[in-house]
């Protein structure tokens, strides 16, 4: 049945449109359910704050339907299982606009932290929108409720699973860890008989689909460097289509075909581009969704449904072509990124060991090596490691400590130099280090962070956004052979709780100079004093003011030599030249 | 001239919050907390003579609750008669024009990817002082100077001159000589044929002292020069080429320029590396290897917070040189133009602020 999509504008007219207008929800009526998740998610869409990401509009969630539609003769819909997916296509996405939900979800932000980057949206988005509407079902959760909204509540959490599997790991969870009540449910109620997997494997299929070029509200946005690369990928592989066509033969075999367009003026090696990239983030990602569910349903259920694939190579004949321009900026990014990528990989080798595992609890035969699924294409993405700030710090150090026979400028002596002018050169380090100490004083009150030396002046400042307080800087200067801090500008003129910010701390020397200096010379009365360095070295015997409360990050490194003293070191026993900290 | 710089606001709240992006997620604008602080800001300008404020939302690309924004700002002219005079993308005015009617009862001035004037849209009426507006408009982009490549560019360059001298000037940064010196002014004093002069270390004498260390008292004028910054390094958010991809690292060569700088890596992901003992004689032995590597066959942009001679330039210059880096470009925050530094290339230095005129500033020796 061809419909114009543009005309569902309302949960009426989708109701129609899916036929379920005599679907008996006992006590809720389809209309009011419905309306409540229309009026629901359009708000959300009106009024989005995040403006980066492809169309996700309701619009994108009727084509997701129609493209569900389209299947009803291989797998017969029934009207329950139409209504969930329904649903589940309206909210799908409602989590990329994470950054709106506000005031009633803090429970979710409590959890995912506030105003999450582009990359962790699209990264999280499918729990993001499970747990949205998980806090949505837990506000009108209490008995005293009518039936109605109890019954709305199980329909949507029914929903927002099969949503939440639409991206990411969660899928795993609905896909193979749900059992297969559906079949003894239908038993007993016919009308409530649905198939999660299934419906959890078509929304990411059906998903996949609605790639085209209508997901494009703004062309001219494409070269805004404020969508970042996987985003631009994203846009690329979905400007560059003019439609996904889906026919059903035999009732068992969809035919899926894509009708590339290309910009007016493209050359063969641009179109040999778009059809590269349109290979690999379309057709590889729907074949992998494909095969994955299909397998894993198959094998879940015990209905005869038989289903195969055959994806149509991208159309040779001439493209239709748009206006567009594809200049040599955006063939180059093409090239870096499309060419040098490998096929892309939606789940790795412990995805499939876990769906193994769960197909073998419940007793179902071992995946077929003869069909596309993992033995054919090597599920091997490396998933990039995230490190610990420790780790990370401890990987800078490996990299950029200098060794030797070393005197620091306080007289003291060690085999390793830190050299953390480069720590600061490395603005992800930074963050994480600024984040680690804000996190340690952010009840301290600070009215001032004080950066002693120049590694630790970028600190100080970023700090100083953190803790919303004010940040100056110190130096060392030399004085009669020896060194002490330059004055501390611009003065302190109140009693201030002060956060002095060093890179390495070995006897303390220099912190128990500064604040010397402020008390002492400058005649200047401080509240609490708070010292805070990366790492430490020594044994901080110069900082024995009770006043004083010293934090470090690294405490311990092992296989760096500390000596207070040329008396007690053993590279001066054992005559290693010596390298002078002033003199570098 | 008034404006307001929502793009700004919203970065120092990200910068605050602590986010891994700020930029990224300042610039998809339009919360309806946003919308509120813009009202509120709004309201507190006081707009003097001219019966109009411009609202920068030149750098963004969409705007999220549009339609509330835009209703809002035309409650606001109703009720408050100073106009917003919104400044804007053409392509985002296409956009929005579609999905807003009453985008009309505003004026906005539209501009292409490179920040080219394209035209003044919405208040269409015969009004005389709307006419006298958008003359002004006309003047203020310099719309008839056809040698102007950028307009966008030309005006905020007027705008970051008025924010950085009002930061000096507010932040207390501007040290004056006196004879008879407090305990604050640390500086030592002379009088000299009839002028106060502070003595530098060089023992040169200058008319006042730019302490630009005061500028960490409050953060909002580190926001305010970082901004300004980045303005001028993304050419303006141009959309036609991707400004950030052209070079590779920030170089400072003082702690001062550094502290004023350093939330730049935080917010545009490229490297700050700090080069410091440049003095006359640079002692930066071991250092240089580090540097090196960081440095070698790389493209950077300079940051100084003060060129006055420019000796420091030079040789910042020749160390760089010696490091095989190439320097695109030099931006300093303030130049005081005493003198030229003599090994840069033409259009390679950038001043956001010559305040010499208006400190009347001297730099002399006895």
């Amino acid at each position: 049945m061809s419909i114009d999509l543009s005309e569902i504008k309302s949960p009426n007219e989708l109701i129609m449109w899916l036929e379920i207008k005599d679907i008996n929800l006992r006590n809720c009526r389809i209309d009011y359910l419905l309306t409540f998740v229309w009026s629901y998610v359009s708000n959300v869409w009106e009024n989005i704050d995040n403006t980066n990401f492809t169309d996700h509009t309701i619009r994108h969630s009727i084509s997701i339907i129609n493209n569900f539609l389209k299947f009803d003769p291989i797998y017969e819909w029934s009207k329950y299982e139409k209504l969930i997916f329904s649903i589940s296509a309206l909210i799908h996405d409602i989590g990329m606009q994470y950054n709106v939900f506000k005031g009633f979800a803090t429970k979710v932000f409590s959890k995912f932290g506030k105003d999450l980057s582009q990359d962790k949206i699209r990264e999280l988005h499918a729990e993001l929108c499970y747990y949205l509407i998980k806090n949505e079902i837990e506000l009108h959760k209490k008995k005293e409720f009518p039936d109605e909204i109890q019954k709305r509540n199980e329909i949507l959490k029914m929903a927002s699973q099969i949503a939440a599997a639409h991206s990411g790991k969660k899928f795993l969870k609905v896909l193979a860890s749900d059992n297969p009540t559906w079949i003894e449910k239908e038993e007993f109620e016919n009308f409530y008989h649905y198939r999660p997997r299934l419906l959890a494997g078509m929304l990411r299929i059906c998903d996949d689909l609605d790639a085209n070029h209508n997901r494009i509200l703004q062309y001219d946005r494409i070269k805004s460097w404020a969508i970042n690369d996987i985003s631009k990928l994203h846009w690329f592989a979905c400007i560059f289509v003019e439609r996904v066509k889906i026919e059903i033969i035999e009732k068992r075999i969809a035919i899926i075909s894509f009708k590339i367009r290309v910009p007016e003026k493209s050359n063969e090696h641009q179109i040999s581009l778009i059809k590269e990239l349109l290979k690999k983030f379309r057709e590889c990602k729907l074949l992998e969704e494909i095969s994955i569910v299909d397998e894993f349903y198959n094998k879940c259920n015990e209905m005869s449904y038989k289903m195969t694939y055959e994806i149509v190579p991208i159309a040779k004949e001439s493209p239709a072509k748009f206006e567009f321009t594809l200049d040599d900026e955006y063939t180059k990014f093409m090239e870096e990124k499309v060419l040098q990528a490998k096929k892309i990989r939606i789940f790795n080798q412990s995805d499939i060991d876990f769906i193994n595992e769960k197909n073998k609890d419940i007793k179902i035969k071992k995946i077929r090596k003869t069909r596309i699924i993992s033995t054919k294409i090597k599920i091997a993405r490396y998933k990039k490691r995230v490190f610990t700030l420790h780790e990370s710090l401890s990987r800078w150090l490996d990299e950029n400590g200098e060794l030797g026979h070393f005197e620091l400028v306080n007289g003291e002596h060690t085999n390793t130099y830190i050299y953390c002018r480069t720590l600061v050169s490395n603005p992800d380090l930074l963050s994480a280090i600024c984040e680690h100490i804000y996190m340690c004083h952010r009840n301290h009150n600070i009215d001032r962070v004080l950066a002693v030396g120049t590694s630790a002046i970028p600190i100080a400042s970023q700090l100083s956004y953190r803790l919303e307080c004010s940040s100056t800087f110190t130096m060392l200067q030399k004085i009669n052979k020896d060194y002490y801090p330059s004055e501390v500008y611009p003065i302190l003129n109140k009693e201030e709780n002060l956060l002095i910010v060093d890179d390495v701390i070995s006897g303390g020397r220099v912190a128990k100079q500064v604040i010397d200096l402020i008390e002492n010379e400058m005649k200047i009365k401080m509240g609490d004093i708070f010292h805070h360095t990366i790492f430490r070295l020594g044994d901080r015997a110069y900082i024995r003011d009770p006043r004083i409360r010293d934090y470090s990050y690294i405490e311990e490194e092992p296989n760096i030599i500390y000596a207070s003293s040329p008396d007690n070191c053993p590279l001066c026993k054992a005559g290693v030249p010596i390298k002078r900290e002033i003199d570098m | 001239m008034n404006i307001i710089d929502p793009l700004k606001m919203k970065l120092e709240e990200m910068v605050i919050q602590g986010s891994r992006e700020p930029l990224s997620l300042a610039r998809q604008y339009g919360t309806e907390s946003d919308i509120e602080k813009l009202a509120e800001i709004y309201y507190k300008i006081r707009p003097g003579i001219r019966r109009f404020i411009y609202i920068d939302l030149t750098p963004f690309e969409r705007i999220g609750h549009d339609r509330i924004m835009v209703s809002k700002l035309v409650k606001i002219k109703e009720n408050f008669s100073v106009i917003p005079v919104l400044m804007l993308m053409d392509t985002l005015f296409d956009y929005l024009s579609n999905r807003n009617e009453n985008i009309n009862q505003l004026l906005s001035i539209l501009f292409n990817g490179k920040g080219k004037f394209v035209d003044i849209r919405g208040l269409e009426s015969g009004n005389t002082k709307i006419q006298e507006i958008k003359k002004q408009i006309r003047k203020d982009f310099f719309v008839n100077d056809s040698s102007i490549s950028s307009n966008l560019l030309n005006f905020r360059k007027i705008i970051s001159e008025k924010i950085l001298m009002d930061n000096l000037f507010e932040s207390n940064s501007i040290e004056i000589p006196r004879l008879n010196h407090s305990e604050n002014n640390i500086s030592k004093s002379i009088n000299f044929g009839g002028r106060t002069y502070i003595i530098m270390p060089n023992n040169m004498l200058v008319s006042c002292y730019l302490n630009l260390k005061n500028f960490g008292n409050n953060i909002s004028f580190l926001t305010s020069t970082i901004y300004e910054i980045i303005i001028v390094v993304t050419e303006y958010f141009r959309r036609d080429i991707d400004v950030l991809n052209t070079f590779d690292c920030f170089v400072t060569t003082n702690n001062t320029a550094l502290f004023l700088s350093s939330l730049l890596q935080h917010v545009l992901k490229k490297p700050l590396i700090a080069v410091d003992r440049l003095g006359p004689i640079p002692n930066i032995n071991i250092h240089r290897n580090k540097l090196r590597k960081q440095l070698e066959n790389k493209n950077i942009i300079l940051i100084e917070e003060i060129v006055a001679t420019g000796n420091e330039l030079d040789r910042a210059m020749l160390f760089l040189n010696s490091m095989k880096t190439s320097v695109e470009k030099i931006i300093t925050l303030y130049n005081l133009e005493v003198g030229r530094p003599m090994l840069i290339k033409n259009n390679q230095l950038i001043s956001l602020c010559k305040p010499k005129e208006e400190l009347k500033y001297v730099y002399r020796s006895k």
